[in-house]
């Protein structure tokens, strides 16, 4: 080996670890940048006619497990799901109320029965009249609390899906782009991993808004549809198509709200679900607390709301000689008596239009009496108590509701009202604890993700002490050979 | 080769399991706090519907009690008035009893005496709590006895309706003027007591004059409601304990008609004996003489007063049932909705001790550094 050999051999040392140094330099400086993938060197020993010249080191992005990505997204997709709907409940039943902290809606009606009960004892007193007039405001009170609440998750569930849409909108035009990126960099042998790593995070959002599945052509594209099959992004990336509605109401049906749009075709949730439809995801999530979760909390609460005000029609006596359509105590849309032969369609919103009748509010002009007479008129004996009789029969009784609002059918207007509490409150704890199970499940692939493909510093350390060693080690290889052509040159000279 | 862990990643993992233990500690520090479950609905689950109703039916009973209250009140206090009306009626009761057959020496008395019961009966039975008249039905507002010397709406008072009776001058009523203040013979005490009659048991009220009306044990002794409400109360499952006042009344009828008769005749001046004892006692057969009414009128109210006193037992014993279910319902309430003390403390000691490990290991893995050995 001649010394010009030792010389290019100890410079391919020195390049090659300059290589390395600025692999393990980038990936320190990374070391805490979600979603980076962890650079690795590789070094190839050089033969030249079967005499070894010198070392190669290239810098490559350390392999990427795609089975383990696919689950990380898959999970994220679920937890995204189940987190956004658990939210809209939680929102919901924090309104309409703990058992424990007797502001229930459940215990409102209690309340209203206790005070008829408590007047059943002194009719006479106006004290106790207005007593049960302002049970019954309460009561109405908590219906409109939760009726608006509802309005309110499923207007924030809209405003949900419409900043989704634009997240990944957004995402897949940058993943459009970069595939191009990506396809340049392999042509031209260029070091794409930034872009990679760039792309991998833009999918990781897409991922976290619907369910995806991934491939990848040989030029190195990735292709993405939902995980039911339709296609976002294939060379071009669909554009999803979402129309915000800037208040939602109780007369909102679901039908006139926005679903989600690619190329005409719909795949927004729906009842019952399509095969295209979505299932997973933060917009998925959204939509199914839209349209199914809170409009199901929405009939259970109208179909309570109308055997409310019915109940206080058929047991008032005093209307029996009243103009037919009469309203007793509670009014329902306008003001008026809410039909007892009224379906679930007809009644949609009555919760939130559910009144006291104005004419038994002391504050609205009304006469508070009536409400231990009747509501068409007072009785002239203040002792009376055959009309509060009926009305507290009618709140011990039975009575059918609509099969539609999806719990007991025959039950108290309280025993309804406790079901549609803990119903909620119920519903909220298991996709909260679902979403729990999720998130363990999804950081648990994460940590493993991160594991795969994320950097330890420590090692890196250790790769820059070596790097230094080997660097160290070349240098003196320079300086011997250059010292020997010194000896060399003096000798000559 | 063991895979090298990802820095970024053990931190991440570090502090999500960090704040997942900070989570619980906050968790079990509000329930050491309030001694209460954080959130009922995860720890209970699917009997949080039958905590809603436990607490419902708590709320309704704690209600029911409060009538129960009530109810006993009520029924103490009438209890009281209708023991001094039989205490005011048997002591007309014994005088006259004593002057049964024939007027004796005490006979003059018996009027004084008869007066006195009436004003007993009228002050018993205007008994009221809190401005609510007891013994009138649903008229709580109107004194139920009209006193013997106050008119009435129509301006006429007891005692001169039955003077006008009595003596015949009841002139827009139109009765036979007759003045019967000292019967005769047996016809005029058989007049007598028919015109009583009629004015207690019924007969004028039902006459289609208004002025004949008046005259009337409905319209001018009593002011309350009739066949209505002498004590009830709503118990749980919207059953009803209810006593109606029919009996009460008849019994009132009955000794208002004895007393007045008594206190508005002259016995010691009735010298015709069969007359005298046709007013007392009356026939066997149709007629009811004075101390009849007073003792079949005595004889109903005490029935009504026992009555009152059955309904009194029967909700004391629907107290004592409801009480008990209470302590039933506040057992599941509490086993519900608290806390075990010493689960949560225990909970707490753990993830307490379990954090300072975290942070303790946290804080030294995160000054491990390769540099920190070599430089």
């Amino acid at each position: 080996m001649s010394l010009s050999a030792a010389i290019f051999n100890a410079k391919s040392g020195l390049t090659s670890v300059q290589r390395q140094l600025a692999g393990a330099s980038d990936n320190i400086a990374n070391a805490r940048t979600p979603g980076y993938v962890a650079k690795e060197a590789r070094v190839t020993a050089q033969n030249i006619a079967g005499f070894g010249s010198g070392v190669v080191a290239d810098v490559v992005r350390s392999p990427v497990d795609s089975i383990l990505l696919r689950d990380v997204r898959l999970e994220a997709a679920q937890l995204g799901t189940l987190d956004v709907r658990a939210e809209a409940t939680a929102r919901v039943a924090d309104v309409s109320g703990d058992p424990a902290d007797e502001r229930s809606l459940a215990f409102a009606f209690t309340t209203l029965e206790t005070r008829f009960q408590e007047l059943f004892d002194q009719p006479e007193r106006a004290d106790l009249q207005r007593q049960v007039v302002f049970a019954a405001q309460n009561l109405v009170s908590k219906f409109s609390e939760v009726e608006s609440a509802i309005q309110a998750a499923r207007t924030e569930a809209d405003l949900r899906i419409s900043d989704g849409v634009r997240t990944v909108n957004q995402a897949l035009q940058g993943i459009e782009d970069l595939n191009r990126k990506v396809a340049e960099g392999l042509t031209g042998d260029i070091d794409i991993s930034g872009v990679l790593d760039e792309r991998d995070r833009l999918i990781d959002l897409v991922a976290e808004q619907i369910g995806i599945r991934t491939f990848t052509r040989d030029r190195g594209e990735v292709v993405i549809a939902t995980t039911e099959g339709v296609t976002l992004l294939d060379g071009e990336a669909r554009e999803l198509v979402f129309n915000r509605t800037a208040v939602i109401d109780a007369s909102t049906p679901v039908g006139t709200l926005s679903g989600l749009e690619v190329d005409g075709f719909d795949i927004s949730p729906r009842s019952p679900r399509g095969p295209q439809d979505l299932r997973t995801g933060m917009i998925a999530g959204a939509f199914i607390a839209r349209d199914q979760d809170l409009v199901g909390f929405q009939s259970q609460l109208d179909a309570l709301a109308k055997q409310t005000a019915v109940l206080f029609q058929e047991t008032d006596a005093s209307l029996a000689t009243a103009v037919p359509g009469t309203p007793g105590l509670f009014t329902g849309f306008g003001g008026a008596a809410v039909d007892p032969l009224a379906n679930a369609t007809a009644i949609v919103g009555l919760a939130g239009q559910l009144a006291v009748n104005p004419l038994a509010d002391p504050d609205q002009g009304g006469d508070s009496r009536l409400v231990r007479d009747g509501l068409a008129g007072v009785v002239t004996t203040p002792g009376d108590k055959t009309q509060i009789q009926a009305w507290l029969t009618g709140l011990s009784n039975t009575r059918t509701f609509d099969p539609s609002a999806d719990l007991t059918e025959t039950t108290t207007l309280q025993g309804f009202a406790s079901e549609l509490s803990a119903g909620l409150l119920t519903d909220r704890a298991n996709l909260e604890g679902l979403a729990d199970r999720s998130r363990t499940i999804f950081e648990t692939l994460e940590l493993r993700r991160f594991n795969e493909n994320g950097v330890n510093v420590d090692e890196e350390s250790e790769k820059l002490l070596e790097l230094e060693q080997a660097y160290a080690a070349n240098a003196q290889v320079i300086n011997i050979v250059a010292r020997m052509f010194d000896e060399l040159l003096a000798r000559i000279a | 080769m063991v895979k090298p862990i990802s820095t970024f990643g053990q931190t991440a993992f570090r502090n999500s399991q960090l704040r997942r233990l900070e989570g619980e500690l906050a968790t079990a520090s509000q329930e050491i706090a309030t001694g209460k479950k954080d959130d009922i609905a995860k720890a209970i689950g699917s009997e949080l519907v039958s905590l809603q109703t436990i607490r419902n039916q708590f709320g309704e009973n704690q209600a029911y009690l409060r009538s129960i209250s009530v109810f006993k009140q009520r029924a103490d206090t009438m209890d009281g008035s209708l023991a001094e009306i039989e205490d005011a009626v048997n002591s007309l009761v014994k005088v006259a009893a004593i002057n049964a057959a024939s007027p004796l020496e005490s006979a003059s008395t018996v009027q004084l005496v008869a007066n006195s019961a009436i004003d007993r009966i009228v002050a018993s039975l205007n008994v009221e709590i809190g401005g609510r008249y007891l013994f009138g039905g649903a008229e709580v507002e109107n004194r139920p006895a009209q006193p013997r010397d106050v008119g009435n709406l129509g301006g006429i008072a007891p005692q001169d309706l039955v003077s006008e009776v009595i003596t015949g001058t009841t002139g827009l009523a139109g009765f036979p003027t007759t003045d019967l203040t000292i019967p005769a013979d047996i016809v005029e005490t058989t007049e007598l007591l028919a015109r009583f009659d009629d004015v207690f048991q019924g007969g004028n009220a039902a006459n289609v004059s208004p002025a004949v009306q008046e005259y009337s044990f409905e319209n001018t002794f009593y002011n309350g409601e009739l066949s209505g409400t002498l004590i009830d109360i709503r118990l749980p499952n919207n059953s009803y304990q209810r006593q109606t006042n029919d009996a009460l009344i008849q019994g009132l009828r009955d000794v208002f008609q004895g007393a007045y008769i008594l206190a508005s005749v002259e016995l010691d001046q009735i010298t015709d004996d069969d007359a005298y004892q046709q007013l007392m006692t009356g026939d066997d057969i149709a007629i009811a003489g004075a101390l009849d009414l007073l003792a079949g009128g005595l004889a109903t109210i005490q029935r009504a007063r026992t009555d009152l006193g059955l309904r009194y037992q029967q909700v004391e014993a629907s107290e004592q049932a409801t009480l008990t279910q209470n302590a039933l319902f506040n057992n599941q309430i509490v086993d519900l909705e608290n806390a075990d003390p010493f689960e949560t403390q225990t909970r707490f000691l753990n993830i307490e001790k379990q954090l300072e490990a975290s942070y303790a290991a946290s804080s030294r893995v995160l000054s491990l550094s390769l540099f920190n050995f070599i430089r």
